[in-house]
């Protein structure tokens, strides 16, 4: 008979035995977990050990009871079970053993031991981060380019409009001060960041012209920059919110999460230039020229002038348009279709000089791109910084280097960056990193009021992306007000793929039931006791879906009037911490 | 917190009224994998059906993996037999807790700037 067998025959003998007799339950369960003590399993000596104690409390000996326990708390930590151990010894202190108790104390002071350890650990992991997000205030004195430590190659690059670079040198008088490799890395990280911002993003327009006089004027057009919304459309929103009311018994077979669509940001935008000849004459030559920055990629272009001339410059590409007559009151315009790039700053350190060379990748229609670098220098290059601005329509849903490097990413107001750093660049080394993209989900934020003759139930649903995760991770964040008397039921939706990961507070969890492709999530509760609360939901899933507006039933009550319903879209920040703030402190 | 803190008298009650269920999810005796067991064992109990059956059995291998079987029999000793105070004694020391993730929802949560759809829908309730 295997040792194991042998245990499980003893476990059996004791099961059975509590059912009649306590005392020899107790004693032949702690000879259990001996024996799977010896047998190596921890694991259920602890769990046996457990329930022996429980049997000499049911006793009244609260001395066995304890030694069980604590003999129980250390197999726990054995098997590094902290969660379980400190369970089993807050239980043991409401049962009211005391360090008195020999094997209590020994687990106790066991526990003590191992925590104190633990926060020491994280304590430290905190102070590291501090240390990192430290912000340097630098000097940058610009070189002369003849002086340039990175000479260009234009002819490796220019080749296509897939890559655009430019490049500048400075000395920072810091560098020769900085003694660590973190010093010098953090000053190389403040330049990157600088230069970045010096850089403009928006598109220029100017126009010329001449009157019947002949004489030229130059004008400002008007320009207009849109995203083109296919993840937002009026059509869409009024599918989804209900119609009439629906009878409660029948809300489940009408509300069906929409699948087929992805719910995500368009890549795209519209960039319009028009020219009004606000004039009553008509105009002769006008000429339009507009610079759209390297940050965007034109992907189509549709114009009422002809196009002239279109070169890169160093603020970006610039087309120019003409015509040879506007009548009065008449509009000409130009529609660009953009792209944002990804942009990507270069930190290449000697000494105390730096180059920081800024590249635009155009990202390609499959979603993917490969950024590479070559060394065409000639020189060794110690220290490097690496850093792309992904663009804020993007999330980044894999990355891989050359070198086996893993990236750091820091969060920016509205998208993400992806910092690489790393030493010793050789003459003609190349480093390659590879961005699998996916399209973002868009943040919708749906608000439901019903007017009642006992005051107003409100409730607003935040359905918000997060950026910084690999999988389709989304907040749901709840507020429910309700000033009536009435009793309210909330229903939602998510597809039967998705998993809902965690809940605050966790007594209002969801009860959750299938149906066909989607999970029913249902608050049955929320009756007077929780006339102001909020919940907070983190759900999971590997696809984006359109979320649907929160499901208030009434239960008895099944008709309501549409007041009014409207809908809009804008760029704006929601802080989901802060707004569970404000409803924790009701 | 885990079954090991539900008395049995919580344990035999929450079978009848799921509103005790609630009560313990509040107090943080028990977290919300535990209550959902625990929801399901008060279903069967009104509803003895072969489906809740099967849920409970699923709910058990999933929760305690290898001893899915073991956890899965001893509660249904704990629902199906008249000495429900020693079935649950065995019960919740065998298999005291559920594992729970209980991380705020909002960790490594930065909010950003972006494109914000708002959709307001207003009620009068007919009574």
């Amino acid at each position: 008979m295997s040792k194991n067998s042998e245990c499980d025959g003893l476990a059996k003998n004791g099961l059975t035995a509590a059912k009649t007799n306590l005392e020899l339950a107790a004693s032949i369960l702690e000879e259990t977990a001996i024996c799977f003590d010896s047998a190596g399993n921890r694991k259920k000596a602890g769990q046996y050990l457990t329930l022996a104690g429980d049997f000499h409390m049911d006793l009244n000996d609260l001395e066995k009871a304890a030694s069980c326990y604590g003999k129980a708390i250390l197999r726990y930590l054995m098997i590094e079970d902290f969660d379980t151990a400190q369970i089993l010894l807050k239980k043991g202190q409401e049962y009211g053993f005391t360090t008195s108790f020999h094997q209590f104390s020994i687990a106790h002071d066991a526990i003590e031991r191992k925590f104190s350890t633990k926060q020491d650990e994280e304590m430290n992991d905190i102070e590291e981060k501090e240390v990192q997000e430290e912000i340097f205030e630098i000097d940058i004195v610009p070189i002369e380019s003849e002086q340039a430590i990175f000479p260009i190659r234009y002819d490796e690059f220019h080749e296509n409009d897939e890559i655009i670079q430019d490049s500048k040198d400075y000395v920072i008088p810091q560098l020769n001060e900085s003694k660590t490799k973190l010093d010098t890395f953090d000053v190389m990280t403040a330049v990157s960041k600088a230069t970045r911002q010096k850089k403009k993003s928006n598109l220029q327009a100017n126009a010329a012209f001449k009157d019947k006089k002949g004489e030229t004027h130059l004008i400002e057009p008007i320009k207009t920059l849109n995203r083109i919304k296919k993840g937002i459309k009026e059509s869409e929103t009024s599918d989804l919110i209900k119609e009439d009311r629906i009878e409660p018994e029948k809300v489940n077979e009408h509300f069906l999460i929409d699948i087929s669509e992805p719910d995500t940001l368009d890549l795209n935008y519209t960039a319009r230039t028009e020219f009004i000849n606000e004039y009553e004459e008509e105009l002769v030559d006008i000429e339009l020229v507009d610079t759209i920055p390297f940050q965007w990629q034109v992907i189509d272009v549709k114009s009422d002038f002809d196009l002239e001339t279109k070169k890169p410059t160093q603020t970006g590409m610039v087309f120019t348009w003409k015509t040879g007559k506007i009548d009065p009151g008449s509009k000409l315009a130009v529609e660009y279709i953009l792209r944002k790039r990804v942009e990507r700053s270069i930190v290449l350190r000697r000494q105390n000089q730096v180059s920081v060379v800024t590249t635009y990748h155009s990202i390609k229609q499959d979603l993917q791109a490969n950024l590479e670098f070559v060394n065409t220098s000639g020189n060794v290059y110690n220290e490097i910084l690496i850093e792309d601005v992904i663009p804020p329509e993007l999330i980044v849903s894999d990355s891989k280097s050359s070198q086996s490097l893993k990236p750091y990413t820091i969060p920016t107001h509205d998208s993400t960056l992806y910092r690489w750093t790393f030493n010793t660049f050789n003459p003609g080394d190349n480093f390659c990193i590879f961005y699998q993209f996916r399209e973002k989900p868009i943040t919708r934020h749906y608000i439901e009021e019903i007017v009642t003759n006992t005051g107003l139930i409100k409730i607003e649903k935040i359905s918000q992306p997060l950026h910084d995760s690999f999988s389709y991770d989304y907040i749901w964040y709840y507020s429910i007000e309700n000033s009536s008397e009435n009793k309210i039921n909330l229903s939602d939706r998510i597809p039967s793929d998705f998993d809902i990961e965690l809940v605050d507070p966790i007594h209002l969890k969801p009860t959750l039931k299938k149906d066909k492709n989607q999970i029913i999530l249902e608050w049955n509760f929320l009756d007077k006791k929780e006339h102001k609360s909020f919940i907070v939901l983190r759900i999971r899933g590997s696809e984006s879906f359109t979320p649907i507006g929160p499901i208030i039933i009434i239960p008895g009550k099944d008709d309501l009037f549409l007041l009014e319903r409207n809908s809009f879209s804008e760029k704006k920040l929601i802080d989901i911490r802060k707004l569970k703030n404000i409803e924790e402190k009701k | 917190m885990p079954f090991i803190n539900i008395s049995f008298a919580e344990a035999k009650n929450s079978l009848e009224d799921s509103t005790i269920i609630f009560e313990l999810l509040k107090s943080k005796k028990i977290n919300p994998k535990e209550g959902d067991l625990l929801e399901k064992l008060g279903e069967y109990s009104r509803n003895k059906s072969e489906e809740i059956l099967n849920d409970i059995k699923e709910m058990c291998y999933l929760y305690f993996g290898e001893d899915g079987k073991d956890a899965f029999e001893k509660l249904s000793r704990f629902i199906e037999s008249e000495n429900k105070r020693v079935s649950w004694v065995i019960f919740s020391r065998h298999y005291q807790s559920i594992k729970y993730d209980y991380s705020d929802p909002l960790a490594n949560y930065t909010p950003r700037i972006t494109e914000v759809l708002t959709i307001k829908s207003k009620y009068r309730l007919i009574e």
